[in-house]
């Protein structure tokens, strides 16, 4: 997150002339000052632009640029916040944010930005249309069931460099893999810095497919598809088991609709002030899917299946018990079907009024817009989720291993991430997804401490929650919560401290440290047990859920933008608890600690920790600044030893350059990182670095190795397209006598030669010799 | 030597020995052994088997070459090794690529979808070039391979000072073909000819 020195000398002279205001914490206005403040927002944030359209110069932007508002707020303290993007030319630029903040005079304090300068395309006029860009994603995405045209934006980004394979890491061998489902990326046509892309947001849910969300990127002059990620924020799937349904005898504000339906619905009309966006309803809903697909946007116009009302004629819902599927008949209406909405409802409720009562929000949005939460999605689905596109929350009832997905923690968790998507809008990948995740178990988790407290003050008890995540979903069968918060490692898969390269992982694994980070802020971390950091080994106190929940919410709020990283939160949470409780203050303190403690920053009071970074310094790419994948390091070749990747490690913070390579399973790392891929069609090799100076600091990549000479007569030539041809769309076939990398004993993984796997070759092949 | 040759070679030195003589300062002009080349022919092959043919959107200084097979057969791609020498000629790009697809094999589902992966590939390893193309799915049919399956280029090489008339080598050592049937699971080894390749 930059920020230009000559505002922050400006935030500085103010301390150092003994500014009792950043001392001590920011000042509330008394209410009737509140008021007239928040009165003259737009005003305000008119005044705001201007100002930061007059620095455009010394941001190093010009004339082509200019900046479009996405968002206004007042908070407690009369400071006004406006999250603007920057445009070029009337497109927007991809993650170049900024956020204006004005205190509650209206002078501008320091600038939170990630604008990108000297922005250049040639043109803004792309040379494939949208609706070829379209058929091409399509064959991509080969929906089974019915598609309509998706959201579609013409945007500049930066050059995201050269392809990079679709790799992910099996949830259950915990061993990297190439993703055979998806396309591989493609290196953009364009060397330029900035290019011309469109970004499609698809959406498929329908019977054939599923229920599918998936986001690309596409160079707009070529039509070639650069990036391409899962988009559907949900709960992770995981192993799972049995009982009880979760917040006992409760309350719940619905409607007498009993002229019109014959009966009361589960429509909440006493908290939202603005209608649903697509059902028009004022209210927030609770509706059946009656455990079907909810096949939205079927037929040529477009539609929203919002479900049915769900209608009791006594106003007494549900019977307590966990939902008994029958696939012969539907049950979703009856007592027992009636459970897991009366739970999501109680969520919906609870989850607005900790928002409203602890953090001043009006609802998801902050606008008060009404939601629409729909039960019994589908037969035995194991998850579920929050859709932006149609402000919604969508629930599955689980099944032999999970219980419904509808206790507290679940129901906080999705509607954070609507929270999430109306404030930073961390983009769902990468580091930035993890933290996205992250807030939604962090809010989520504070959800349920505050509302088990019952008394609506406002305040956050330390007590009467827990730090575990879907606990209450566990059956005997899969007796685990789905997370950590205070040891994330002891699922398996997540991860208990950040390091280069962590990026890659999934985003429920990715959030792993910075759950760590807020478990650790509120509590304090202990000086042994299964939860004391090796970062910070003696521990350091909390400062409790209601401050720390406070810092977090201020940080996502007032100082993330999309792109986000770990570093640039530990600065938003320094800021933000700043902000509240001053400079100087013990909470300040804490936050350094916090983040230390997983491997972000330093200690209050402590030199940095080294850190490792590899840079690939390879003939084949550099894949080390890309905004996705970044800890892909690149391609190698076996046997074209003077091609490949040699690694080029920077130790931060010390003088000692000395590391130690891990050696990846199968391949070979020499000590100057010289790295060398065995003989196999292809893998992927985890490569990690460790500090000689800090064992505890270490980076990790991965290589993507490609055996050119699929053929084996030790010479790489286009004759190896023959045995791929031959083995197109088959497993490993042991009689091929045109190649004998069927041979090779020491795979892990089925090896089905697909479309990636001719790309992996083509692009290999044109690196060493297209060129 | 031929007198022609003997005699030119008698004027050039008497020209230089002229030039020394009035202690010129200007820089000597570069012999010629015989007048340097300004393009590149090349005949076509007599096979009416695998052969390579000139294009005839060939000129003076870029010979496109066709990979043509022999009439009757069917397959489903072929990979080529050309070797020549390229202190003497310049492997050229055909719109920007090693490799033009002639359109014979079906490489892909969507043709104008460039995301869509292809086998096909073309490349330089020195005085290699190599390039091929494949059907990837087996349930397509193998086409006929007496058409032009794909090309690719030689370009004439102006530093290389060749003398007209002067040969340049060009053959194809190594050609493997997919084909029709897919049984034995096997790639044919198959010759083409080249034609011959000279400097004008």
């Amino acid at each position: 997150m930059a920020r230009p020195t000559l505002f922050r000398l400006s935030a500085l002279s103010a301390l150092l002339a003994g500014g009792a205001l950043q001392a001590q914490g920011l000042q509330r206005p008394a209410p009737a000052a509140l008021y007239e403040i928040q009165s003259r927002q737009q005003a305000r944030a008119a005044a705001g632009l201007a100002w930061l359209d007059g620095r455009k110069a010394m941001l190093g932007l010009g004339g082509d640029d200019s900046f479009r508002v996405r968002s206004v707020r007042t908070d407690e303290f009369g400071e006004t916040h406006i999250r603007v993007e920057q445009h070029f030319r009337g497109l927007r630029v991809w993650g170049a944010e900024g956020i204006v903040h004005l205190d509650a005079k209206g002078n501008p304090l320091p600038l939170t930005h990630r604008f990108q300068r000297q922005v250049a395309v040639a043109s803004t006029t792309p040379a494939v249309d949208e609706t070829t860009v379209l058929r091409f994603v399509k064959n991509d995405l080969r929906p089974k069931g019915d598609w309509l045209p998706p959201t579609v934006e013409l945007v500049v980004i930066n050059n995201p460099g050269p392809a990079m394979p679709a790799v992910v890491r099996d949830p259950g061998t915990r061993k990297w893999r190439l993703d055979y489902s998806r396309a591989a990326f493609h290196a953009p046509m364009s060397t330029d810095p900035q290019i011309l892309a469109y970004h499609v947001h698809t959406a498929l849910e329908n019977d054939k497919d599923g229920i599918r969300h998936t986001d690309y990127l596409v160079e707009a002059d070529s039509g070639l598809i650069l990036r391409k990620w899962d988009s559907l924020e949900t709960d992770a799937p995981a192993k799972g088991t049995a009982e009880t349904q979760y917040n006992g005898v409760v309350s719940l504000d619905t409607t007498d609709s009993t002229a019109t339906l014959g009966g009361f619905q589960l429509l909440d009309q006493t908290r939202p002030t603005l209608p649903h966006p697509l059902t028009g309803v004022l209210g927030n809903a609770t509706t059946n899917l009656h455990n079907q697909n909810p096949n939205r946007f079927i037929g040529p116009i477009g539609f929203f299946n919002a479900g049915d009302p769900f209608v009791d004629a006594d106003n007494a819902w549900g019977d307590g018990l966990n939902f008994t599927f029958d696939p012969n008949v539907d049950l979703s209406a009856t007592d027992n079907g009636q459970t897991a909405a009366a739970d999501a409802h109680f969520g919906m409720a609870a989850t607005w009024d900790f928002y409203g009562q602890v953090l001043g929000r009006n609802g998801i949005d902050g606008l008060g817009t009404s939601t629409v939460s729909r039960a019994h999605m589908l037969p035995y689905f194991y998850n579920a989720f929050w859709d932006t596109d149609t402000f919604s929350m969508s629930y599955g009832d689980g099944g032999h291993y999970l219980k419904s997905f509808t206790c507290l923690d679940v129901v906080g968790h999705e509607l954070s991430h609507g929270v999430m998507a109306t404030t930073a809008d961390l983009v769902y990948a990468d580091e930035m997804g993890g933290l996205n995740e992250s807030n939604s178990d962090i809010l989520g988790t504070m959800v349920e401490f505050y509302t088990r407290a019952g008394k609506g003050d406002g305040v956050i008890p330390d007590t009467g929650g827990n730090w575990t995540m879907g606990e209450q979903l566990s059956t005997p069968f899969s007796p685990d919560p789905l997370r950590w918060m205070d040891t994330p490692s002891r699922d398996g898969m997540s991860y208990d401290a950040w390091f280069q390269g962590i990026g890659l992982d999934d985003p429920h694994f990715v959030s792993g440290p910075n759950n760590r980070m807020f478990y650790y802020l509120s509590q304090g971390a202990p000086a042994a047990g299964p939860a004391q950091s090796a970062y910070v080994p003696g521990g350091f106190p909390g400062i409790g859920n209601d401050k720390a929940a406070r810092i977090w919410y201020r940080t996502i709020a007032t100082y993330l933008t999309s792109l986000s990283s770990y570093h640039d939160t530990r600065d938003g949470a320094i800021q933000s608890a700043t902000d509240l409780y001053g400079a100087a203050s013990p909470e300040v303190a804490a936050v350094e600690n916090a983040f230390a403690a997983i491997n972000v920053g330093a200690a209050h009071g402590q030199a940095p920790r080294p850190e490792v970074h590899i840079d690939a310094n390879s003939p084949w790419f550099n894949l080390a600044n890309g905004p996705f994948m970044p800890g892909l390091l690149g391609f190698a070749t076996s046997g074209e030893t003077s091609a490949n990747p040699l690694f080029q490690v920077q130790v931060l913070n010390t003088a000692n350059q000395a590391v130690t390579w891990g050696a990846p399973a199968g391949g070979q790392m020499g000590a100057d990182g010289r790295f060398t891929a065995p003989k196999r069609i292809g893998g992927i090799y985890p490569v990690t670095v460790t500090s000689q100076a800090d064992p505890l600091e270490h980076s990790m990549g991965l290589v993507f190795s490609v055996d050119l000479d699929a053929d084996d007569d030790t010479v790489v030539d286009a004759a190896d397209l023959g045995p791929i041809a031959l083995a197109y769309g088959s497993y490993l076939d042991t009689s091929n006598p045109n190649s004998t990398f069927n041979q090779k004993a020491d795979i892990d993984f089925d090896l089905f030669i697909s479309d990636f796997d001719i790309l992996a070759f083509t692009e290999a092949f044109d690196k060493l010799y297209a060129h | 030597m031929t007198t022609q040759t003997m005699l030119r070679t008698a004027l050039s030195v008497t020209a230089l020995a002229a030039l020394l003589a009035c202690g010129g300062s200007s820089s000597s002009p570069k012999v010629s052994a015989a007048s340097d080349a300004k393009g590149i022919t090349y005949a076509n092959p007599a096979s009416a088997g695998w052969r390579l043919e000139r294009d005839p959107s060939s000129t003076p200084t870029h010979i496109v070459l066709n990979l043509i097979g022999p009439a009757g057969l069917k397959g489903r791609g072929i990979a080529l090794t050309v070797h020549s020498d390229n202190s003497k000629m310049a492997w050229g790009r055909i719109s920007g690529a090693y490799i033009q697809d002639g359109g014979a094999f079906e490489l892909a589902m969507d043709p104008t979808d460039p995301n869509e992966a292809r086998l096909l590939v073309g490349g330089v390893k020195g005085s290699d070039l190599m390039v091929g193309a494949f059907q990837k799915d087996p349930n397509l049919s193998a086409k006929p391979l007496d058409t032009k399956l794909y090309s690719f280029a030689i370009d004439f090489k102006a530093d290389a000072h060749l003398a007209t008339g002067e040969t340049i080598p060009l053959s194809v050592t190594k050609a493997r073909l997919l084909p029709e049937d897919l049984g034995p699971r096997k790639l044919q080894d198959v010759t083409v000819a080249a034609g011959t390749l000279k400097a004008n």
